[in-house]
Protein backbone atom coordinates (compact mmCIF):
# COMPACT_ATOMS: atom_id res chain seq x y z
CA UNK A 1 0.00 0.00 0.00
CA UNK A 2 1.23 3.68 -0.98
CA UNK A 3 1.11 5.81 1.75
CA UNK A 4 1.29 9.47 0.38
CA UNK A 5 3.41 12.21 2.65
CA UNK A 6 0.18 14.35 3.96
CA UNK A 7 0.97 17.27 2.28
CA UNK A 8 0.87 15.42 -0.87
CA UNK A 9 -2.40 13.39 0.10
CA UNK A 10 -4.25 17.29 0.67
CA UNK A 11 -3.23 18.53 -2.15
CA UNK A 12 -4.19 15.82 -4.22
CA UNK A 13 -7.56 15.96 -2.31
CA UNK A 14 -8.15 19.54 -3.11
CA UNK A 15 -7.09 18.72 -6.97
CA UNK A 16 -10.25 16.41 -7.08
CA UNK A 17 -12.38 19.00 -5.21
CA UNK A 18 -11.45 21.45 -8.02
CA UNK A 19 -12.19 18.76 -10.70
CA UNK A 20 -15.14 17.87 -9.49
CA UNK A 21 -15.90 21.81 -8.56
CA UNK A 22 -15.88 22.38 -12.12
CA UNK A 23 -17.93 19.84 -12.97
CA UNK A 24 -20.76 21.01 -11.12
CA UNK A 25 -22.99 22.68 -13.73
CA UNK A 26 -24.17 19.44 -15.25
CA UNK A 27 -25.27 21.81 -17.93
CA UNK A 28 -21.81 21.00 -19.56
CA UNK A 29 -20.03 24.68 -18.81
CA UNK A 30 -17.06 24.52 -16.93
CA UNK A 31 -16.91 26.12 -14.16
CA UNK A 32 -14.13 29.65 -13.93
CA UNK A 33 -12.50 29.99 -11.05
CA UNK A 34 -11.21 33.62 -12.34
CA UNK A 35 -14.95 34.59 -13.26
CA UNK A 36 -15.98 32.89 -9.56
CA UNK A 37 -12.77 35.62 -7.61
CA UNK A 38 -15.01 38.53 -9.04
CA UNK A 39 -18.18 37.21 -8.26
CA UNK A 40 -16.70 36.31 -4.76
CA UNK A 41 -15.03 39.82 -4.78
CA UNK A 42 -18.75 41.33 -5.14
CA UNK A 43 -20.89 39.19 -2.64
CA UNK A 44 -18.55 38.54 0.05
CA UNK A 45 -15.78 40.55 0.04
CA UNK A 46 -17.44 42.75 2.33
CA UNK A 47 -17.48 40.10 4.95
CA UNK A 48 -14.88 37.13 4.28
CA UNK A 49 -11.07 37.25 3.91
CA UNK A 50 -9.23 34.48 1.95
CA UNK A 51 -5.95 35.42 2.45
CA UNK A 52 -3.58 32.83 4.12
CA UNK A 53 -3.17 33.38 7.99
CA UNK A 54 -5.58 36.37 7.88
CA UNK A 55 -7.91 37.16 10.08
CA UNK A 56 -11.54 37.16 9.79
CA UNK A 57 -13.76 40.21 10.05
CA UNK A 58 -17.49 39.82 10.61
CA UNK A 59 -17.23 36.02 9.10
CA UNK A 60 -14.38 33.68 8.94
CA UNK A 61 -11.51 33.47 7.05
CA UNK A 62 -12.19 31.23 3.88
CA UNK A 63 -8.40 30.36 3.50
CA UNK A 64 -8.28 26.37 3.30
CA UNK A 65 -12.38 26.23 3.51
CA UNK A 66 -12.29 22.89 1.64
CA UNK A 67 -12.06 19.97 3.57
CA UNK A 68 -12.76 21.99 6.78
CA UNK A 69 -15.25 20.65 9.31
CA UNK A 70 -18.30 23.80 9.62
CA UNK A 71 -17.24 26.19 12.76
CA UNK A 72 -14.16 25.43 13.71
CA UNK A 73 -11.92 28.51 12.16
CA UNK A 74 -9.74 29.18 15.59
CA UNK A 75 -11.22 32.13 17.53
CA UNK A 76 -14.07 32.37 15.59
CA UNK A 77 -17.60 32.82 17.32
CA UNK A 78 -19.95 30.67 15.08
CA UNK A 79 -23.56 30.07 15.14
CA UNK A 80 -24.70 27.16 17.27
CA UNK A 81 -26.26 26.15 13.93
CA UNK A 82 -23.09 25.98 12.27
CA UNK A 83 -20.78 24.76 15.24
CA UNK A 84 -23.99 21.77 15.62
CA UNK A 85 -23.67 21.07 11.58
CA UNK A 86 -20.85 19.13 11.55
CA UNK A 87 -20.64 19.14 7.93
CA UNK A 88 -17.20 19.26 6.14
CA UNK A 89 -17.23 21.43 3.25
CA UNK A 90 -17.17 19.93 -0.05
CA UNK A 91 -18.33 21.10 -3.67
CA UNK A 92 -21.59 19.48 -2.91
CA UNK A 93 -22.36 20.63 0.54
CA UNK A 94 -21.06 24.57 -0.36
CA UNK A 95 -23.71 24.45 -3.11
CA UNK A 96 -26.36 23.52 -0.94
CA UNK A 97 -25.51 26.15 1.49
CA UNK A 98 -24.57 29.13 -1.13
CA UNK A 99 -28.12 28.58 -2.61
CA UNK A 100 -29.90 29.31 0.78
CA UNK A 101 -28.09 29.66 3.30
CA UNK A 102 -31.18 29.83 5.90
CA UNK A 103 -32.62 26.89 4.29
CA UNK A 104 -29.45 24.64 4.66
CA UNK A 105 -28.47 25.58 8.12
CA UNK A 106 -31.53 27.11 10.07
CA UNK A 107 -29.99 29.31 12.62
CA UNK A 108 -26.83 30.04 10.13
CA UNK A 109 -26.10 34.23 11.64
CA UNK A 110 -24.71 34.76 8.19
CA UNK A 111 -26.80 37.73 6.53
CA UNK A 112 -26.75 36.72 2.93
CA UNK A 113 -29.41 35.19 0.69
CA UNK A 114 -27.86 33.25 -1.10
CA UNK A 115 -26.57 32.77 -4.50
CA UNK A 116 -29.31 31.29 -6.99
CA UNK A 117 -27.52 31.02 -10.37
CA UNK A 118 -26.10 27.52 -10.40
CA UNK A 119 -23.06 29.14 -13.21
CA UNK A 120 -22.39 31.54 -10.69
CA UNK A 121 -22.37 29.17 -7.22
CA UNK A 122 -20.22 26.68 -9.37
CA UNK A 123 -17.68 29.48 -10.61
CA UNK A 124 -17.41 30.76 -6.94
CA UNK A 125 -16.77 26.99 -5.47
CA UNK A 126 -14.21 26.81 -8.10
CA UNK A 127 -12.78 29.78 -6.68
CA UNK A 128 -12.70 28.84 -2.95
CA UNK A 129 -11.34 25.64 -4.02
CA UNK A 130 -8.13 27.13 -5.36
CA UNK A 131 -7.64 28.69 -1.39
CA UNK A 132 -5.38 26.22 -0.25
CA UNK A 133 -1.83 25.87 0.46
CA UNK B 1 -12.64 85.70 -0.60
CA UNK B 2 -13.55 83.62 2.95
CA UNK B 3 -14.30 85.29 5.69
CA UNK B 4 -13.91 83.32 9.15
CA UNK B 5 -16.60 84.51 11.37
CA UNK B 6 -16.45 87.24 13.52
CA UNK B 7 -14.79 87.45 16.63
CA UNK B 8 -16.89 88.25 18.93
CA UNK B 9 -16.56 88.93 23.11
CA UNK B 10 -12.99 87.58 24.75
CA UNK B 11 -12.39 85.05 22.81
CA UNK B 12 -11.34 84.60 19.15
CA UNK B 13 -13.28 82.77 17.46
CA UNK B 14 -11.19 83.01 14.04
CA UNK B 15 -8.18 81.33 15.82
CA UNK B 16 -10.56 78.89 18.06
CA UNK B 17 -11.48 78.02 14.05
CA UNK B 18 -8.14 76.96 13.08
CA UNK B 19 -7.32 75.36 16.17
CA UNK B 20 -10.76 72.95 16.28
CA UNK B 21 -9.64 72.54 12.33
CA UNK B 22 -5.68 71.60 13.20
CA UNK B 23 -7.24 69.34 16.50
CA UNK B 24 -10.11 67.54 14.32
CA UNK B 25 -7.30 66.95 11.92
CA UNK B 26 -5.23 65.25 14.41
CA UNK B 27 -7.90 63.68 15.63
CA UNK B 28 -9.07 62.05 12.40
CA UNK B 29 -5.29 60.88 11.96
CA UNK B 30 -4.84 58.88 15.19
CA UNK B 31 -5.63 55.74 14.74
CA UNK B 32 -6.20 55.03 18.81
CA UNK B 33 -8.62 57.38 20.10
CA UNK B 34 -11.97 57.61 18.61
CA UNK B 35 -13.28 55.05 15.99
CA UNK B 36 -16.08 54.15 13.95
CA UNK B 37 -17.79 52.17 16.38
CA UNK B 38 -20.18 50.35 14.12
CA UNK B 39 -16.86 48.99 12.31
CA UNK B 40 -15.11 48.51 15.23
CA UNK B 41 -17.65 46.01 16.35
CA UNK B 42 -18.16 44.26 12.79
CA UNK B 43 -14.69 44.30 12.06
CA UNK B 44 -16.59 45.57 8.14
CA UNK B 45 -15.55 48.26 6.44
CA UNK B 46 -17.35 51.49 6.24
CA UNK B 47 -18.09 50.18 2.24
CA UNK B 48 -20.11 47.32 3.64
CA UNK B 49 -23.31 48.98 4.57
CA UNK B 50 -22.94 52.38 2.83
CA UNK B 51 -23.22 53.33 -0.75
CA UNK B 52 -19.86 55.33 -0.92
CA UNK B 53 -18.12 54.25 2.42
CA UNK B 54 -19.46 56.58 3.93
CA UNK B 55 -22.60 57.57 5.99
CA UNK B 56 -25.74 57.71 6.25
CA UNK B 57 -26.99 56.20 2.72
CA UNK B 58 -27.34 52.55 3.52
CA UNK B 59 -26.82 49.52 1.20
CA UNK B 60 -28.90 45.83 1.67
CA UNK B 61 -26.24 44.56 4.31
CA UNK B 62 -26.43 48.22 6.19
CA UNK B 63 -30.39 47.49 6.14
CA UNK B 64 -30.08 44.24 7.79
CA UNK B 65 -27.64 45.65 10.39
CA UNK B 66 -29.80 48.38 11.40
CA UNK B 67 -32.58 46.42 11.84
CA UNK B 68 -31.27 43.18 13.66
CA UNK B 69 -30.58 45.83 16.26
CA UNK B 70 -27.32 47.20 15.51
CA UNK B 71 -25.65 44.18 16.99
CA UNK B 72 -23.91 41.98 14.16
CA UNK B 73 -20.50 41.92 14.31
CA UNK B 74 -18.08 39.99 16.55
CA UNK B 75 -14.46 41.80 16.21
CA UNK B 76 -13.12 42.17 19.48
CA UNK B 77 -13.92 45.23 20.13
CA UNK B 78 -10.98 47.43 20.45
CA UNK B 79 -12.72 50.76 22.41
CA UNK B 80 -15.80 51.64 23.77
CA UNK B 81 -18.76 52.72 21.79
CA UNK B 82 -17.78 55.82 20.89
CA UNK B 83 -17.21 57.68 17.58
CA UNK B 84 -16.91 61.37 16.27
CA UNK B 85 -17.79 63.24 13.90
CA UNK B 86 -16.94 67.17 11.97
CA UNK B 87 -18.53 69.20 8.95
CA UNK B 88 -16.14 72.05 8.09
CA UNK B 89 -17.38 73.81 5.78
CA UNK B 90 -17.10 77.03 3.39
CA UNK B 91 -20.25 78.93 2.09
CA UNK B 92 -21.16 80.61 -0.76
CA UNK B 93 -24.55 82.21 -1.79
CA UNK B 94 -25.46 84.38 -4.77
CA UNK B 95 -26.29 86.88 -3.11
CA UNK B 96 -24.90 87.67 0.76
CA UNK B 97 -27.33 87.97 3.85
CA UNK B 98 -27.50 91.39 4.82
CA UNK B 99 -26.81 91.73 8.64
CA UNK B 100 -24.99 88.19 8.43
CA UNK B 101 -25.87 84.67 7.70
CA UNK B 102 -26.11 83.99 11.25
CA UNK B 103 -24.78 85.51 14.24
CA UNK B 104 -21.25 86.23 14.47
CA UNK B 105 -20.74 85.57 10.47
CA UNK B 106 -20.52 87.94 7.36
CA UNK B 107 -23.34 88.12 4.87
CA UNK B 108 -21.56 85.70 2.60
CA UNK B 109 -18.51 83.67 2.29
CA UNK B 110 -18.20 82.24 5.42
CA UNK B 111 -16.39 79.49 6.93
CA UNK B 112 -17.35 77.70 9.24
CA UNK B 113 -16.79 74.34 11.76
CA UNK B 114 -20.94 73.43 10.82
CA UNK B 115 -21.01 70.80 13.68
CA UNK B 116 -19.18 68.20 16.02
CA UNK B 117 -20.57 64.99 16.92
CA UNK B 118 -20.12 62.27 19.49
CA UNK B 119 -21.76 59.14 19.06
CA UNK B 120 -22.39 56.07 20.97
CA UNK B 121 -23.13 53.37 18.58
CA UNK B 122 -22.96 49.75 18.86
CA UNK B 123 -24.22 46.52 20.73
CA UNK B 124 -25.43 46.72 24.19
CA UNK B 125 -26.21 43.04 24.55
CA UNK B 126 -26.96 40.11 21.95
CA UNK B 127 -29.78 41.74 19.45
CA UNK B 128 -29.83 44.80 21.08
CA UNK B 129 -27.92 48.01 20.01
CA UNK B 130 -28.09 51.69 20.28
CA UNK B 131 -27.64 54.91 17.49
CA UNK B 132 -27.19 57.79 19.40
CA UNK B 133 -25.66 60.94 18.48
CA UNK B 134 -25.14 64.28 20.34
CA UNK B 135 -24.45 67.26 18.25
CA UNK B 136 -22.44 70.94 18.89
CA UNK B 137 -23.80 72.97 16.56
CA UNK B 138 -20.82 75.22 15.53
CA UNK B 139 -23.78 77.76 13.53
CA UNK B 140 -26.40 78.24 16.64
CA UNK B 141 -23.16 77.42 19.35
CA UNK B 142 -25.16 75.22 21.71
CA UNK B 143 -25.01 71.33 22.14
CA UNK B 144 -28.52 69.57 21.80
CA UNK B 145 -29.24 65.51 21.24
CA UNK B 146 -29.31 64.18 17.92
CA UNK B 147 -31.05 61.16 16.21
CA UNK B 148 -30.90 58.75 18.83
CA UNK B 149 -32.34 55.45 18.38
CA UNK B 150 -32.01 52.44 21.03
CA UNK B 151 -33.37 48.88 19.24
CA UNK B 152 -33.84 45.77 20.18
CA UNK B 153 -33.88 43.13 16.88
CA UNK B 154 -33.49 39.28 15.86
CA UNK B 155 -34.35 37.60 13.12
CA UNK B 156 -37.05 34.72 13.57
CA UNK B 157 -39.06 32.53 11.70
CA UNK B 158 -42.67 33.14 11.27
CA UNK B 159 -45.14 31.01 9.47
CA UNK B 160 -42.12 29.44 7.94
CA UNK B 161 -41.07 33.15 6.58
CA UNK B 162 -37.91 34.22 7.26
CA UNK B 163 -38.42 37.22 9.58
CA UNK B 164 -36.37 40.48 10.89
CA UNK B 165 -38.57 41.45 13.77
CA UNK B 166 -37.52 44.26 16.41
CA UNK B 167 -38.77 47.33 18.56
CA UNK B 168 -37.17 50.91 18.22
CA UNK B 169 -37.17 53.47 20.80
CA UNK B 170 -36.45 56.91 19.31
CA UNK B 171 -36.24 60.51 19.15
CA UNK B 172 -37.47 61.48 15.57
CA UNK B 173 -40.22 59.66 13.23
CA UNK B 174 -38.33 58.27 10.06
CA UNK B 175 -35.20 58.05 12.22
CA UNK B 176 -35.88 53.89 12.44
CA UNK B 177 -36.74 54.24 9.18
CA UNK B 178 -33.83 51.64 7.30
CA UNK B 179 -34.36 53.46 3.41
CA UNK B 180 -33.27 56.72 2.78
CA UNK B 181 -36.41 58.19 1.13
CA UNK B 182 -38.06 59.15 4.62
CA UNK B 183 -36.62 62.67 5.75
CA UNK B 184 -34.45 61.68 8.81
CA UNK B 185 -31.88 60.06 6.55
CA UNK B 186 -33.10 61.49 3.06
CA UNK B 187 -31.08 63.41 0.29
CA UNK B 188 -29.19 65.57 0.87
CA UNK B 189 -27.58 63.93 3.56
CA UNK B 190 -25.84 67.28 4.86
CA UNK B 191 -26.50 70.84 3.75
CA UNK B 192 -25.43 74.18 4.50
CA UNK B 193 -26.13 75.88 7.56
CA UNK B 194 -25.26 78.89 6.64
CA UNK B 195 -27.51 79.48 3.68
CA UNK B 196 -31.26 80.48 3.18
CA UNK B 197 -33.33 77.11 3.05
CA UNK B 198 -37.63 77.60 2.16
CA UNK B 199 -39.42 78.23 4.93
CA UNK B 200 -41.91 75.76 4.75
CA UNK B 201 -41.43 72.27 5.88
CA UNK B 202 -44.22 69.25 6.41
CA UNK B 203 -44.16 68.27 9.74
CA UNK B 204 -42.45 65.24 9.43
CA UNK B 205 -39.57 66.86 7.65
CA UNK B 206 -37.80 67.47 10.87
CA UNK B 207 -40.16 69.41 13.04
CA UNK B 208 -40.77 66.96 15.62
CA UNK B 209 -37.30 66.09 15.66
CA UNK B 210 -35.77 65.60 18.56
CA UNK B 211 -38.73 67.34 20.39
CA UNK B 212 -40.68 63.64 21.25
CA UNK B 213 -39.71 59.98 22.00
CA UNK B 214 -41.49 57.34 20.67
CA UNK B 215 -41.25 53.58 20.56
CA UNK B 216 -42.17 51.61 16.77
CA UNK B 217 -42.41 47.52 16.27
CA UNK B 218 -40.96 46.42 13.19
CA UNK B 219 -40.91 43.46 11.00
CA UNK B 220 -39.13 42.23 7.97
CA UNK B 221 -40.95 39.69 6.57
CA UNK B 222 -39.83 37.39 3.85
CA UNK B 223 -37.46 39.80 2.65
CA UNK B 224 -40.41 41.29 0.90
CA UNK B 225 -42.93 42.95 3.27
CA UNK B 226 -41.60 45.83 5.78
CA UNK B 227 -43.85 47.06 8.35
CA UNK B 228 -43.59 49.62 11.03
CA UNK B 229 -46.30 50.80 13.71
CA UNK B 230 -45.58 53.32 16.69
CA UNK B 231 -46.35 56.31 18.57
CA UNK B 232 -44.61 59.31 20.07
CA UNK B 233 -45.47 61.59 22.87
CA UNK B 234 -43.47 64.91 23.43
CA UNK B 235 -40.75 65.46 26.03
CA UNK B 236 -41.37 68.03 28.37
CA UNK B 237 -39.91 71.59 28.89
CA UNK B 238 -37.51 69.73 31.53
CA UNK B 239 -36.31 67.11 29.73
CA UNK B 240 -35.90 68.75 26.56
CA UNK B 241 -33.96 71.83 28.49
CA UNK B 242 -31.57 69.55 29.57
CA UNK B 243 -31.17 67.89 26.36
CA UNK B 244 -30.23 71.10 24.75
CA UNK B 245 -33.59 71.87 22.66
CA UNK B 246 -36.07 75.17 23.12
CA UNK B 247 -38.95 73.80 23.96
CA UNK B 248 -40.40 77.29 22.38
CA UNK B 249 -39.55 77.59 18.97
CA UNK B 250 -41.15 74.73 17.64
CA UNK B 251 -44.29 72.64 17.58
CA UNK B 252 -44.71 70.74 20.63
CA UNK B 253 -47.35 67.65 20.42
CA UNK B 254 -50.34 66.73 22.36
CA UNK B 255 -51.22 62.92 23.18
CA UNK B 256 -49.96 60.04 21.48
CA UNK B 257 -48.79 60.85 17.57
CA UNK B 258 -49.52 57.38 15.48
CA UNK B 259 -46.44 56.49 13.30
CA UNK B 260 -47.19 54.01 10.25
CA UNK B 261 -44.45 52.61 7.46
CA UNK B 262 -45.16 49.93 5.04
CA UNK B 263 -42.83 49.05 2.45
CA UNK B 264 -42.90 46.28 -0.52
CA UNK B 265 -38.80 45.64 -1.36
CA UNK B 266 -36.69 43.43 -3.39
CA UNK B 267 -33.20 42.29 -2.79
CA UNK B 268 -31.19 40.74 -5.13
CA UNK B 269 -27.39 40.42 -5.33
CA UNK B 270 -27.02 43.12 -7.50
CA UNK B 271 -29.75 45.51 -7.15
CA UNK B 272 -32.94 46.24 -4.36
CA UNK B 273 -36.03 47.86 -5.14
CA UNK B 274 -38.47 49.25 -2.59
CA UNK B 275 -42.22 50.84 -2.94
CA UNK B 276 -44.08 52.37 0.12
CA UNK B 277 -45.55 54.56 2.75
CA UNK B 278 -45.63 56.17 5.42
CA UNK B 279 -47.33 58.57 7.94
CA UNK B 280 -48.46 60.05 11.00
CA UNK B 281 -51.04 62.11 12.13
CA UNK B 282 -50.94 64.53 15.38
CA UNK B 283 -52.07 67.55 17.52
CA UNK B 284 -49.79 70.34 18.13
CA UNK B 285 -49.70 73.01 19.98
CA UNK B 286 -48.56 76.08 18.21
CA UNK B 287 -45.08 77.45 19.36
CA UNK B 288 -45.75 75.36 23.15
CA UNK B 289 -49.00 78.02 23.23
CA UNK B 290 -51.34 76.33 25.02
CA UNK B 291 -53.90 78.56 25.00
CA UNK B 292 -55.92 78.33 22.01
CA UNK B 293 -56.44 74.50 21.81
CA UNK B 294 -54.21 72.29 19.20
CA UNK B 295 -53.52 72.32 15.44
CA UNK B 296 -53.94 69.25 13.68
CA UNK B 297 -51.58 67.52 11.29
CA UNK B 298 -51.58 64.51 8.85
CA UNK B 299 -48.55 63.65 6.82
CA UNK B 300 -48.86 60.73 3.88
CA UNK B 301 -45.86 60.04 2.27
CA UNK B 302 -44.92 58.00 -1.26
CA UNK B 303 -41.67 56.55 -1.54
CA UNK B 304 -39.67 54.44 -3.83
CA UNK B 305 -36.28 53.53 -4.38
CA UNK B 306 -33.76 51.16 -6.87
CA UNK B 307 -29.77 50.69 -6.54
CA UNK B 308 -28.15 48.59 -8.80
CA UNK B 309 -24.49 47.16 -7.66
CA UNK B 310 -23.34 45.05 -10.52
CA UNK B 311 -19.73 44.98 -8.73
CA UNK B 312 -18.39 46.78 -6.02
CA UNK B 313 -16.82 49.40 -8.69
CA UNK B 314 -20.40 50.56 -9.58
CA UNK B 315 -23.38 51.57 -7.45
CA UNK B 316 -26.50 53.10 -9.74
CA UNK B 317 -29.77 54.76 -7.98
CA UNK B 318 -32.28 56.80 -7.53
CA UNK B 319 -34.70 57.56 -4.88
CA UNK B 320 -38.28 59.38 -4.85
CA UNK B 321 -40.36 60.78 -2.26
CA UNK B 322 -44.04 62.66 -2.06
CA UNK B 323 -45.16 63.75 1.08
CA UNK B 324 -48.58 65.42 0.90
CA UNK B 325 -49.86 66.99 4.08
CA UNK B 326 -53.42 68.52 4.96
CA UNK B 327 -53.34 70.43 8.23
CA UNK B 328 -56.37 72.32 10.00
CA UNK B 329 -55.15 75.58 12.72
CA UNK B 330 -58.08 76.80 14.49
CA UNK B 331 -55.23 77.47 17.20
CA UNK B 332 -52.73 79.17 15.12
CA UNK B 333 -55.72 81.13 13.96
CA UNK B 334 -57.31 81.79 17.05
CA UNK B 335 -53.43 83.06 18.32
CA UNK B 336 -53.08 85.12 15.07
CA UNK B 337 -50.10 82.51 13.75
CA UNK B 338 -52.18 81.80 10.46
CA UNK B 339 -54.93 83.01 8.63
CA UNK B 340 -56.72 79.94 7.49
CA UNK B 341 -58.03 77.35 9.42
CA UNK B 342 -57.22 74.70 6.92
CA UNK B 343 -54.84 74.30 3.98
CA UNK B 344 -52.46 71.93 2.90
CA UNK B 345 -48.57 71.70 1.79
CA UNK B 346 -46.84 68.69 -0.06
CA UNK B 347 -43.10 67.80 -0.91
CA UNK B 348 -41.32 66.25 -3.35
CA UNK B 349 -37.96 64.91 -4.01
CA UNK B 350 -35.81 63.12 -6.51
CA UNK B 351 -32.35 61.97 -6.93
CA UNK B 352 -30.46 59.76 -8.89
CA UNK B 353 -26.87 59.10 -7.88
CA UNK B 354 -23.80 56.71 -9.07
CA UNK B 355 -21.01 55.94 -7.09
CA UNK B 356 -17.63 54.82 -9.08
CA UNK B 357 -15.02 52.50 -7.26
CA UNK B 358 -16.94 53.41 -3.56
CA UNK B 359 -14.90 56.21 -3.62
CA UNK B 360 -15.97 59.01 -6.10
CA UNK B 361 -20.15 59.99 -6.42
CA UNK B 362 -22.32 62.45 -7.74
CA UNK B 363 -25.52 63.06 -6.84
CA UNK B 364 -28.46 65.25 -8.80
CA UNK B 365 -31.93 66.12 -7.05
CA UNK B 366 -34.64 68.22 -7.67
CA UNK B 367 -37.40 69.38 -5.04
CA UNK B 368 -40.49 71.06 -5.11
CA UNK B 369 -43.15 72.12 -2.22
CA UNK B 370 -45.93 73.51 -2.77
CA UNK B 371 -49.25 74.40 -0.18
CA UNK B 372 -51.86 76.36 -0.39
CA UNK B 373 -50.70 80.37 0.59
CA UNK B 374 -51.52 81.84 4.10
CA UNK B 375 -49.72 85.41 4.55
CA UNK B 376 -50.01 85.24 8.42
CA UNK B 377 -48.41 81.72 8.28
CA UNK B 378 -45.70 82.38 5.99
CA UNK B 379 -44.94 85.76 6.92
CA UNK B 380 -43.23 88.63 4.67
CA UNK B 381 -40.14 89.00 6.38
CA UNK B 382 -36.77 89.63 3.90
CA UNK B 383 -35.43 87.23 3.17
CA UNK B 384 -36.72 84.27 5.19
CA UNK B 385 -40.51 85.40 3.86
CA UNK B 386 -43.13 85.17 1.18
CA UNK B 387 -44.44 88.19 0.19
CA UNK B 388 -47.48 86.82 -1.60
CA UNK B 389 -47.91 84.03 1.50
CA UNK B 390 -47.04 80.75 -0.41
CA UNK B 391 -45.03 78.70 0.60
CA UNK B 392 -44.09 77.17 -3.25
CA UNK B 393 -40.20 76.88 -3.60
CA UNK B 394 -38.22 74.46 -5.98
CA UNK B 395 -34.56 73.48 -7.09
CA UNK B 396 -31.74 71.53 -7.77
CA UNK B 397 -29.08 70.26 -6.02
CA UNK B 398 -26.01 68.61 -7.64
CA UNK B 399 -23.23 66.80 -5.61
CA UNK B 400 -19.65 65.81 -6.22
CA UNK B 401 -17.56 63.99 -3.60
CA UNK B 402 -15.06 62.11 -3.12
CA UNK B 403 -14.52 60.00 -0.26
CA UNK B 404 -10.45 58.21 -0.24
CA UNK B 405 -11.38 55.94 3.12
CA UNK B 406 -13.85 53.52 4.18
CA UNK B 407 -13.30 50.62 2.25
CA UNK B 408 -11.54 46.96 3.21
CA UNK B 409 -8.24 47.71 1.82
CA UNK B 410 -8.01 51.35 2.84
CA UNK B 411 -4.89 53.13 4.83
CA UNK B 412 -6.04 52.66 9.01
CA UNK B 413 -9.03 51.11 7.93
CA UNK B 414 -11.39 51.76 9.19
CA UNK B 415 -10.13 54.49 11.73
CA UNK B 416 -9.64 57.54 9.50
CA UNK B 417 -12.57 58.24 7.08
CA UNK B 418 -13.20 61.26 5.24
CA UNK B 419 -15.62 62.74 2.60
CA UNK B 420 -15.05 65.61 0.31
CA UNK B 421 -18.20 67.07 -1.08
CA UNK B 422 -19.14 70.19 -3.43
CA UNK B 423 -22.55 70.69 -3.67
CA UNK B 424 -24.65 73.58 -5.59
CA UNK B 425 -28.29 74.06 -4.53
CA UNK B 426 -30.20 76.05 -7.30
CA UNK B 427 -33.65 77.32 -6.78
CA UNK B 428 -35.88 78.24 -9.51
CA UNK B 429 -38.68 79.17 -6.96
CA UNK B 430 -38.52 80.31 -3.04
CA UNK B 431 -41.11 81.08 -1.11
CA UNK B 432 -43.34 81.70 -3.03
CA UNK B 433 -41.79 83.62 -6.51
CA UNK B 434 -38.85 83.01 -8.39
CA UNK B 435 -38.49 87.07 -8.28
CA UNK B 436 -38.73 89.56 -5.17
CA UNK B 437 -40.33 86.63 -3.28
CA UNK B 438 -39.42 88.79 -0.07
CA UNK B 439 -41.12 92.14 -1.07
CA UNK B 440 -37.54 93.09 -0.76
CA UNK B 441 -35.89 92.65 -4.14
CA UNK B 442 -34.59 89.60 -3.49
CA UNK B 443 -35.20 86.88 -6.33
CA UNK B 444 -34.79 82.99 -5.73
CA UNK B 445 -31.80 82.06 -7.48
CA UNK B 446 -29.56 84.80 -5.28
CA UNK B 447 -30.02 81.78 -2.68
CA UNK B 448 -28.45 79.85 -4.93
CA UNK B 449 -25.30 78.44 -2.82
CA UNK B 450 -22.30 76.84 -3.29
CA UNK B 451 -20.61 74.46 -0.51
CA UNK B 452 -17.42 72.91 -0.16
CA UNK B 453 -17.56 70.49 3.06
CA UNK B 454 -14.86 68.73 4.53
CA UNK B 455 -17.37 65.79 6.78
CA UNK B 456 -14.93 63.64 9.12
CA UNK B 457 -15.65 60.61 10.98
CA UNK B 458 -13.39 59.01 13.23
Amino acid sequence: MTHFPICARRRSILAAMALLAAGLPAAGRAADATRGADLFDNYCGECHTTRAGGGSRSAPNLFGLMGRRTGTVEGFAYSDANRAAGWVWSPETLDTYLAAPKTAMPGTVMKFQGVKDPAERADIIAFLATLHG
Amino acid sequence: MVFLPKTRGHGGRGVALVVATLLLGVLAAMPARAVPSFSDQTGEACSACHVGAFGPQLTAHGRAFKLTGYSDGQASRQFPLVSGMAELSLTHTAQGQEGGAASGFGPNNNGAVDQVSVFVAGRLYDHLGVFSQTTWDGVGHHIAWDNTDLRYGREATLAGLESILGLSVNNSPTVSDPYNTTPAWGFPYAAAKLAPHPAAATLIEGGLAQRVVGMTAYGLFADLLYVEAGGYRALGGGPLNTLGVAIADGQVVDGTVPYARLALQHEDLQQSAALGVFGLSAHVFPNNDRSAGTDRYTDVGVDASYQWHPNRNHTLGANATAILETHSLPASVALGLADSASGHLNSYRLNTYYTFQQTYGLTAGVFRSTGSGDAALYGSDPLTGSANGKPNSSGYVLQADWTPFGKTDSWAAPWVNLRLALQYTGYTQFNGASRNYDGTGRNASDNNTLWLLTWLAF
